[in-house]
């Protein structure tokens, strides 16, 4: 088959890709945080056949470059590509793509990154394909190539009439110099023909017949089956355990201890740490079926070191919380004009206390993984919304180059941030390698609850202040949240920002740390899923103390914001003049 | 131990314990991934599978209880008028979202379908209550059912 795949021996400079991404750096302001999913591990050059493959029947497969978590970036993502190469939809048939190693961009579906952050790189990419297209049709017609122009997987030469297909320009195509990314020439969005349309998942045909494949349901050669059992609290490491006895079950054929990996701990702003792919401390057991591992879990009796964390409750971080609010807070993320005297001055004061609790992502797909290892090479299959931060993790875990991982990207049974983590992939891999054969990790639904990135937990108190006229004058919060490390959790502290400051002329937000040892990460709207929900709710107790409609008491809010504020985020979207340009978005949701 | 069960309209014999759920002997045995693991415990309804018609958690039915049902899975059920009736529907008003839960509600919706062609609200929510979709399609679900009732209704 003549493939642009296989046959295109041109490259795009990355120079070119790293512009393109520049160029959108506008559209990431509202989506804070989102910068630690990029993956620019990879200098290499930036080859355009990685995005999709014409063969000479005219079948055009597009690489759906971002896993697929139920969020349809399979579908949409090849949408951008195909609007821009001018194919008919009807001829692309869309693939998974392998995570490319940083080629095909950060590859990662997390923080409602995926379709505007892949926008203008895969409409550059679809648009370079046509120019190229077009270029064959030109050439081999002898006319230049300004006089022709494609549509629906045709090339047309107007004045002549002559037509080509996509298929029958394929193999010229691929001989074509690659155009510079950043000169391509983009469809002017008023002739967008597939984006805008509502186009259909061709994986839901599948899902509704029980055929379409998911992580959990990947199979290969002399696969065995294993189960992880970790500590019954976090980074518990085995001290001992009847592994004798274990590996004398029906069907098991491994049975034996793994040694935890030194945790990736927050660290000063702009420092990685949060999410942490490493291996955990557990028992492996190996069979060959789940059921046999499973089975033979419930006979496993492991004396664990439990660590200085091992007493920690909901009840013991509760008390703490409580007796940090009866004293000053440690420190200070905003202060605006004087909100003790405010509140001695205010008509009326509304004090509440808020709290929420840490919460596991439970996605319907129990966490699985296919791991082969062999010659120092590994293969991985994977429900993963983070294949690069995956690679990187198992890299450093086995100690080879990443040149010698494959992932494969499965469909997700639903993510929500669950697999932006990729602790499941180190543990197959390392089990694989154990073994010598290839293994299916698969987590019980206990696993999950137990061993979770959890939302972070957190407690607010509150105190507002309202003139007689029913209008918030003041605003006091003690926070008390959770830190691993003298840094709080990662995404579990509200920002210095987040409305109502900026708002309020008397305000304070000032926080209290309460330690705890647990695994934390982003889920849904990171965040703002805990923050906004308490200022929200708090402002709604504030409109009803004020006798306020809470509709009207916060538009009466955000139509004054203090001096030089109201330019954020809350702001630009919402206050006076609010106008979003093309490339900004209201909301975001992970 | 040896186990032939009726799995799909044929006679398959599988060896393995007797305490094995048919949910793995599905999966792992016979390759049917259709039906998926979700909680081990009946809780969730991803692993429903017809048997006799009715829809049980093969997650908690172990294979020596089996006996001479006929099993019926969400690779299968398109094979009668209903089954095919929900999935076309499904497809239709493109219920799944990740699509994990999916085939476990197809099965919960089509034994309600044959069992009552015109189900009414409380019908519906007796029958798919233990059926959980993490993405939270259940608007679609409880439509994709409803329009099915009425359309049978129609006719």
């Amino acid at each position: 088959m003549a493939t642009l795949q296989s046959e295109l021996p041109l490259k795009f400079s990355r120079r070119g890709f790293l512009k393109a991404s520049t160029a959108f750096g506008g559209g990431l302001l509202l989506c804070a945080g989102i910068g630690r999913f990029a993956d620019a591990e990879s200098d290499e050059a930036h080859p355009i056949t990685i995005y999709a493959r014409i063969a000479p029947s005219g079948t055009v497969t597009i690489f759906a470059p971002n896993p697929e978590v139920g969020q349809g970036t399979k579908t949409a993502l090849p949408m951008i590509f195909a609007e821009e190469l001018d194919v008919a939809w009807k001829d692309v048939v869309i693939e998974m793509a392998d995570y490319q190693g940083g080629k095909m961009g950060s590859q990662s579906s997390g923080g409602s990154y995926s379709t505007p952050g892949s926008w203008l790189p895969l409409r550059r990419a679809g648009a370079a394909g046509r120019q190229m297209l077009i270029q064959a049709a030109a050439e081999q017609w002898g006319v230049s190539a300004g006089e022709c122009s494609a549509a629906d997987s045709i090339v047309t030469h107007a004045s002549s009439g002559r037509m080509l297909t996509y298929g029958l320009l394929a193999e010229r195509a691929a001989k074509q110099p690659v155009p510079d990314l950043g000169q391509v020439t983009l469809k002017d969005e008023n002739r967008f023909k597939i984006i805008g349309t509502s186009t259909r998942d061709p994986d839901k045909a599948r899902i509704v017949q029980g055929r379409q494949q998911f992580g959990i349901d990947v199979k290969v050669p002399g696969m065995r089956y294993a189960v992880y059992q970790k500590g019954p609290v976090f980074d518990a490491e085995v001290k001992a355990a009847n592994l004798e006895q274990i590996r004398s079950l029906p069907g098991v054929s491994h049975a034996f201890a793994l040694k935890g990996a030194e945790r990736l701990l927050e660290g000063p702003p702009g420092s990685p740490g949060g999410i942490d792919d490493g291996l955990r401390g557990g028992i492996a057991i190996v069979a060959d079926t789940w059921w046999h591992a499973q089975k033979a879990r419930q006979r496993l009796k492991v004396d664990w070191e439990e660590g200085a964390h091992a007493q920690d409750s909901t009840e013991g971080f509760d008390a703490k919380a409580a007796a940090l609010f009866r004293q000053e807070p440690e420190a200070s993320i905003r202060v605006d004009g004087d909100v003790q005297a405010a509140l001695n001055g205010a008509a009326r004061q509304v004090s509440a206390l808020y709290s929420y609790p840490f919460i596991a992502h439970v996605p319907m797909e129990p966490q699985n993984c296919v791991a082969s290892y062999q010659n120092g090479k590994l293969e991985i299959w994977a429900p993963t919304q983070n294949p690069g931060s995956g690679r990187k993790g198992l890299a450093k875990a086995l100690g080879i180059d990443p040149a010698n991982i494959t992932i494969h990207m499965i469909r997700c049974g639903g993510g929500f941030g669950r697999r932006l983590a990729n602790d499941y992939m180190i543990e197959a891999a390392m089990i694989s390698k154990e073994i010598g054969a290839p293994v299916k990790v698969l987590w019980a639904r206990e696993d999950e609850i137990r061993h979770d990135f959890y939302r972070p937990g957190g407690y607010h108190n509150l105190t507002g202040g309202l003139s007689a006229g029913g209008k918030l004058v003041a605003w006091r919060n003690h926070f008390a949240g959770f830190a691993r490390t003298e840094y709080f959790a990662r995404l579990g502290v509200p920002g210095k920002d987040n409305f109502p400051a900026g708002f309020v002329p008397n305000y304070s937000l000032k926080t209290s740390r309460i330690a705890f040892n647990m695994p934390v990460g982003p889920l849904r709207a990171p965040g703002d899923n805990a923050h906004a929900w308490v200022f929200q709710s708090f402002l709604d107790e504030l409109a009803h103390a004020a006798g306020s409609d809470p509709i009207d008491f916060q538009l009466a809010l955000l139509r004054s914001p203090l001096p030089g504020e109201g330019q954020g985020e809350g702001g630009n979207a919402f206050g006076p003049g609010s106008r979003l340009t093309h490339d900004r978005r209201r909301g975001k949701s992970a | 131990m040896s186990y032939t069960i009726n799995v799909n309209g044929d006679a398959h014999t599988v060896e393995v314990e007797g305490d094995t759920p048919l949910l793995w002997v599905l999966r792992d045995s016979l390759d049917l991934t259709g039906t998926k693991y979700g909680c081990g415990i009946g809780q969730c309804g991803a692993c429903t599978v017809h048997a006799n018609g009715t829809a049980v958690r093969s997650c908690q039915l172990p294979i020596q209880a089996v006996g001479a049902m006929a099993i019926t899975t969400i690779e299968a059920v398109g094979r009668n008028a209903v089954g095919k009736r929900v999935q076309e529907k499904w497809l239709h008003l493109d219920v799944p979202q990740c699509g994990y839960c999916q085939g476990g509600q197809i099965m919960a919706a089509s034994a309600l379908l044959a069992r009552t062609p015109h189900p009414n609200e409380a019908d519906i929510d007796s029958a798919m209550a233990g059926n959980i979709c993490r993405c939270g399609c259940y608007k679609r679900i409880r439509s994709a059912i409803k329009q099915l009732g009425d359309e049978g209704r129609m006719t």
